[in-house]
């Protein structure tokens, strides 16, 4: 462990410890030559640098607004660092415990920007191989704009883990950290591949698939640990919920969301849209682009039917027709709420809304 | 003299002795000849004086042969003589944008029943009646999306609406008034983008 305070090359200042993945330790540092913040990450012991430098080198690749940008790499007598761009955020992971499930307009949002962080590295010729909600930082607040996908510097690494995991016989059986954080997520070519066997960037389009997925419905598509390579292998995938089709002026979205999902969850490698493809389809989805606002109810009108949010500036009126999701807004445990808001009198419209879960 | 810079990108407050005073615009300036350059557009002798001196209103027209009148007439803004008649680049990237994504829009209406109405390049209209409340019909020109006829009380995000009004990318449209049997339809566009 890093003290804070303590200096890497003379540069980067370590602030704190702020995550640790399966294969390394992430700080926040400060480079105080270009004066800004940036993620400082460091192999765990046992790892090895020669791979933990192939995995920069790769990293450093890709250039794009959805993805966090390599930095550097240098390693001191004892140690090996990356310098990664900084998001001042938590992970969609973290998201998701607040929100529970993003509504449709939200989703395609989160959508379209993975879909282009991901067609943009997979140009560069760089597969992720552990895409997950955990490895996708987003900034502060319910927008969820500022999304950067994190980590492809360990593709390699985990693809060197899932080999030796592999020649061990079965890696649905790994006891590494890494395998399991990372087959809920996992494409079946890739959970059943031989030793030496290679996989194509379409196992990125199957994580993808699977994180919408657990972000649209809140549930692991296929389970978890070993659960989930049993259902993958059977082929039986949790069924869309409900409430993603309830309201009738959410549910066109909702249904173009699913169907594209599923492409992505196509157990052929070969039928699923590749990024690119994928990235046209969310240019076609017609989600919000304006901004999200967080507020709390405060009354309930017309017998349930309609009600007042307060929120930043003045109360917003809401109707119940534009609520998503299986929680309806009240003024007690479901009143904290997400929406957009549209100009209206004598109080603004919020629509869509959703239940927060704190 | 002592500004860096390379000549006829220079705007002309750049072209002083002594202090110069300049700001964001300078590079609005510059995007202009940059854009004429880049379409090998032999610029107007005004512009490529040294310093230079202000071009005659029209100077880019022989342009709209072959560009869409809001380009030549922002990009002439740009060339603006005067710092404060530059337009914002902002503005100018969002014509141009409007441009480069012209007929890649796709408009979702849906009712508060799910009843759907789609608008595209493909299908470019679509009219909506609400029994005895009101009608409204809607054409994309590949461009923006605009009311083409109305009756009864319709109100775009509350405000009131008339025909050959744009519609903004996302709002919610009302059919009827306060006190009246009200119905909400939303109006969602999809996001193209010039570069994912």
């Amino acid at each position: 462990m890093i003290l804070s305070g303590n200096f890497i090359a003379f540069r980067y200042q370590v602030l704190g410890h702020i995550g640790r993945g399966g294969m390394q330790d992430v700080y926040l540092a400060h480079d105080d030559l270009l004066n800004m913040n940036v993620a400082l990450k460091t192999p765990q012991p046992g790892q090895g640098v020669k791979r933990f430098k192939q995995s920069a080198i790769i990293a450093a690749r890709v250039n794009h607004h959805n993805v966090a940008k390599t930095l550097d790499y240098l390693e001191t007598d004892d140690a090996a660092y990356l310098v990664e761009e900084f998001v001042e955020g938590e992970s969609l992971e973290e998201k998701l415990k607040r929100f529970g499930y993003l509504d449709p307009h939200l989703g395609a949002r989160v959508l379209h920007y993975l879909a282009k962080g991901i067609s943009a590295s997979h140009r560069a010729g760089v597969i992720h191989r552990d895409l997950k909600p955990s490895n996708v930082m987003v900034a502060k607040g319910v927008n969820l704009h500022e999304l950067k996908i994190t980590d492809f510097g360990i593709a390699t690494l985990t693809e060197d883990v899932l080999d030796d995991a592999a020649k061990d016989g079965d890696l649905t059986r790994s006891t590494s950290g890494t395998v399991k954080g990372a087959l809920p997520y996992m494409a079946p070519e890739l959970m059943f591949r031989k030793s030496g066997e290679r996989t194509e960037s379409a196992v990125d389009i199957w994580s993808l698939g699977a994180m919408m997925f657990r972000l649209l419905t809140g549930k692991f598509p296929f389970g978890i640990f070993l659960e989930a390579a049993v259902n993958v292998k059977n082929n039986t995938r949790e069924a869309w919920p409900n409430f993603m089709t309830f309201n009738p002026q959410l549910a066109p979205l909702a249904k173009e969301l699913q169907s594209l999902i599923e492409s992505c969850l196509e157990y052929d490698p070969k039928l699923r849209p590749n990024a690119e493809d994928l990235v046209l389809k969310c240019q076609d989805l017609c989600y919000l682009a304006i901004d999200r606002e967080e507020g709390i109810v405060n009354n309930l009108i017309q017998n349930g039917s309609s009600g007042f949010i307060t929120r930043e500036g003045n109360n917003a009126f809401f109707s119940m027709e534009s609520v998503y999701g299986e929680n309806r807004p009240n003024t007690s445990q479901n009143r904290s709420v997400c929406f957009s808001s549209f100009p209206g009198y004598p109080r603004s419209r919020a629509h869509p809304i959703i239940v927060l879960k704190s | 003299m002592n500004v860096i810079g390379t000549p006829v990108y220079m705007a002309p407050e750049l072209w002083k002795n002594g202090t110069i005073a300049f700001d964001h615009t300078a590079d609005v300036y510059a995007f202009g000849v940059l854009a004429l350059a880049l379409i090998y557009f032999q610029p107007p002798t005004e512009l490529m004086a040294r310093p230079p001196s202000p071009i005659m209103p029209g100077a880019l027209n022989s342009l709209l042969s072959v560009l869409p009148e809001d380009i030549v007439s922002i990009l002439e803004q740009c060339l603006s003589y005067e710092s404060s008649k530059r337009p914002m680049i902002s503005d100018v990237e969002f014509i141009l944008r409007r441009y480069l994504l012209k007929d890649q829009h796709r408009a979702l209406m849906v009712m508060n029943n799910g009843k759907t109405h789609e608008i595209s390049s493909k299908s470019p209209n679509a009219y909506l009646k609400l029994g005895e409340i009101g009608s409204l019909g809607i054409n994309y020109d590949g461009l923006r999306f605009k009311v083409t006829n109305l009756s009864g009380n319709i109100y775009m995000n509350n405000m009131p609406i008339k025909v050959g009004d744009d519609l903004p990318l996302c709002c919610v449209i009302t059919f009827g008034d306060r006190g009246q049997d009200r119905s909400f339809v939303t109006f969602d566009v999809s996001n193209p983008e010039v570069m994912p």
